[in-house]
């Protein structure tokens, strides 16, 4: 059986505790993530996808509940060593790309490897490697603005593997792009999990984009309502609860 | 570890805002600029005091009349005047450190001719102590002599210049030299030739051929030339000899000549040494610079509120670029050195273009005060004050990381979920 990379326990989300308008956005949380898995997360809008994500990347801290990262408790953690987990075990992709603005596609790759303290020449060398993969080796020297949306996702997910984390964010990665652009993002990911085995969860609308990999959590109000798993009927949702532990085992890709 | 990647990034954006950066730096550059500017026209100005008082010499003491402070009508009588008897009882008093006493008399200027020939002059009477207190050098002949004050000789020491001018490779020694002024036309022979030191300074603003140099005649016989004989001097030069204190001197000779002042109500003598003359131009300078310092000093904190008021605006802009460089692993303590660092860049840059600013104006400055004094009077000396400048420079980037650090910090705490959520 593969490694658990994630193992989430009854996590809960509060924004504006202690007080009248207090929220409750995820409402006790339990997942587990397996070392190759292609997982996506699925709802409407306002569910706490973003929210979940971002305590998956160790960016915010759960309210209550336990979260443990490649077998680690994240919850005593000092900023300084969050920080080294997000740089070193987290790639993160955005819908809107993020890269840094007046800063060449190349240096925008050599960023978490600079925050690693590699030297120039490994940075500059891994980066060219990166872009090389994601199809950008002739860009490196362009800045974002000079880039179309679809490069700009792709020389963000080459700067997501910059550090080689464990796992693989993508929060709406496509959710920018057009349908053509999209495919060509996703086509990346499915290679990355194919050839190198990154575990990767993916966060989208589209779900055509969901029914490609592995297994699909449906988020509602907070809290899982549903989990398919690729071949399955995707209408027919079962509570996460009831679903043994498994991985990839049952995975067709 | 990540200083190039900050620097190369603090210069990329400081790119993208040109005029922005600019602005912001302005505060800085006139707080350096003028820091430097007055630096460097101080120590200018006090090389040249030196390098000319040098020239002067040291050991000349100004002895003079000056207004006793009791009284309010500071109109001088004949009486009043330091007589030629106790100028020579002083003399006699301190033999032993007195070199020399010079008077002069400054008439005016007129033009040498000699046939079709000629040659502009400063016509100045003169004593024999003259040629030590102004050090001048003569070339052929001799200097005036106590013999030829006495007797009123129409005699001339004149300048290499003239004298090359006038009779050529001749010997001009014996020679007559006619001297037109105005009114009067004077014959006098030329018993000496001096050596003119060409200024370095260009205050002679017409051609070479029309300088004029001094012609020195007895004092004497200028007073003839004058049609007015005075009964005293309302001041002289007097020439300490070597190794003799001249403070000491001067302070001797002003009480032993106030004995004749006990009684008058408005004068009384100062004694001064070209030395303490120096002292108060350097005081005077550096109360100018203190107070310019000052200046500058509430123009560096006004630039550096504005660079911190850039670097607050700066923070906000990039929100989202500082959550993205947390969320790719980003320390706190990166972030914030980021910051600093682009701080520093702008006040470094703002400091040298100050720097250079104030060279310019230090530079042009010198040389306009110097004008002012005098033509020709002082020599020009222009010294590129290497210490301000390394001051000045660590002084910016001081500036840099003091007003950096609180917008840098405010970067270095943000929330990432709340800075990548920025819109
Ligand atoms: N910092 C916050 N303070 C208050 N409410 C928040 C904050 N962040 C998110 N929310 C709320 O949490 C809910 C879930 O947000 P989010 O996780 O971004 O949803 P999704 O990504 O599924 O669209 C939304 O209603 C949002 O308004
Ligand atoms: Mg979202």
């Amino acid at each position: 059986m593969a490694n658990k990379i994630i193992e989430m326990k009854n996590v809960v989300k509060k924004y504006y505790i202690g007080t009248p308008n207090e929220l409750t956005i995820l409402k006790g949380i339990s997942m587990d993530v397996y070392e190759g898995e292609f997982l996506s997360i699925v709802g409407a809008s306002g569910s706490g996808k973003s929210t979940l994500m971002n305590i998956i990347g160790v960016l915010d801290r759960p309210t209550e509940g336990t979260y443990l990262l490649s077998g680690e408790n994240v919850a005593g953690m000092s900023e300084n060593a969050l920080s080294d987990l997000r740089n070193r075990r987290i790639g993160f992709v955005f819908q809107t790309f993020n890269l840094i603005p007046r800063t060449t596609a190349l240096k925008n790759v050599e960023l978490p490897m600079l925050y690693a303290g590699y030297s120039r020449r490994e940075r500059t060398h891994r980066a060219m490697e990166l872009l090389e993969m994601v199809g950008m080796g002739d860009r490196v020297k362009h800045l974002p603005n000079e880039l179309s949306g679809g490069q700009k996702q792709r020389v963000a997910i080459a700067r997501a593997m910059a550090n080689n984390p464990d796992i693989l964010l993508a929060d709406e990665p496509t959710g920018a792009l057009d349908t053509q652009t999209g495919r060509m993002v996703m086509d990346i990911f499915h290679k990355l999990n194919r050839e190198q085995g990154k575990t990767i969860i993916l966060i989208t609308h589209n779900p055509e984009l969901a029914a490609e990999t592995h297994r699909i959590l449906t988020l509602r109000d907070g809290q899982f309502v549903g989990e398919s798993r690729s071949g399955d009927d995707a209408k027919e949702f079962m509570p996460l609860w009831e679903q043994e532990e498994g991985g990839c085992g049952t995975c067709t890709y | 570890m990540y200083l190039l990647e900050n620097i190369q990034l603090a210069f990329a954006g400081l790119k993208a805002g040109k005029m922005r950066a600019f602005l912001t730096m302005l505060g800085i550059i006139i707080g350096i600029g003028s820091v430097i500017t007055i630096v460097s026209m101080g120590s200018s100005l006090k090389a040249s005091f030196a390098t000319t008082l040098a020239e002067m010499g040291m050991n000349n003491i100004e002895v003079g009349l000056q207004p006793s402070g009791t009284s309010t009508t500071y109109w001088m009588e004949d009486s009043d005047l330091i007589t030629m008897e106790m100028i020579e009882d002083m003399q006699d008093r301190f033999a032993d450190r007195l070199e020399a006493v010079s008077i002069s008399n400054t008439i005016g200027s007129g033009q040498l001719k000699e046939g079709r020939k000629y040659a502009n002059a400063n016509i100045r009477g003169v004593t024999d102590g003259y040629k030590v207190s102004n050090s001048v050098t003569v070339i052929n002949g001799r200097f005036i002599t106590a013999r030829d004050v006495q007797a009123a000789k129409n005699v001339a020491v004149i300048s290499d210049f003239a004298a090359k001018k006038l009779f050529g490779n001749q010997n001009p020694l014996g020679l007559e030299v006619k001297l037109y002024q105005e009114t009067a036309i004077h014959t006098f022979t030329v018993v000496g030739v001096y050596k003119h030191n060409m200024s370095g300074f260009g205050g002679q603003a017409t051609s070479m051929d029309d300088l004029a140099t001094d012609i020195y005649i007895p004092l004497t016989t200028s007073y003839y030339i004058e049609g007015w004989i005075p009964t005293g001097y309302s001041w002289f030069y007097v020439v300490a000899k070597p190794g003799a204190d001249a403070r000491l001197l001067a302070d001797e000779l002003a009480s032993y000549l106030n004995r004749y002042y006990q009684n008058n109500p408005t004068w009384k003598v100062y004694a001064y040494t070209m030395e303490a003359y120096l002292d108060d131009i350097n005081a005077l300078l550096s109360g100018i610079a203190l107070f310019i310092g000052a200046v500058a000093a509430i123009s560096l904190v006004v630039g550096g509120i504005g660079v911190m008021n850039i670097m607050l605006v700066s923070v906000t802009e990039r929100t989202r670029e500082i959550g993205t460089r947390k969320a790719l692993g980003a320390r706190n303590s990166a972030i914030r050195i980021q910051f600093i660092v682009e701080a520093i860049i702008i006040c470094l840059i703002g400091g040298v273009l100050g720097i250079l600013l104030g060279i310019g104006l230090g530079a042009v400055g010198s040389s306009l005060v110097i004008r002012a004094m005098g033509e020709g009077v002082l020599k020009s000396t222009f010294d590129i004050p290497v210490t301000a400048i390394l001051v000045a420079v660590g002084f910016s980037m001081a500036i840099g990381v003091f007003f950096g650090f609180y917008p840098a910090n405010k970067a270095a705490k943000l929330d990432p979920i709340e800075a990548l959520r920025y819109e």
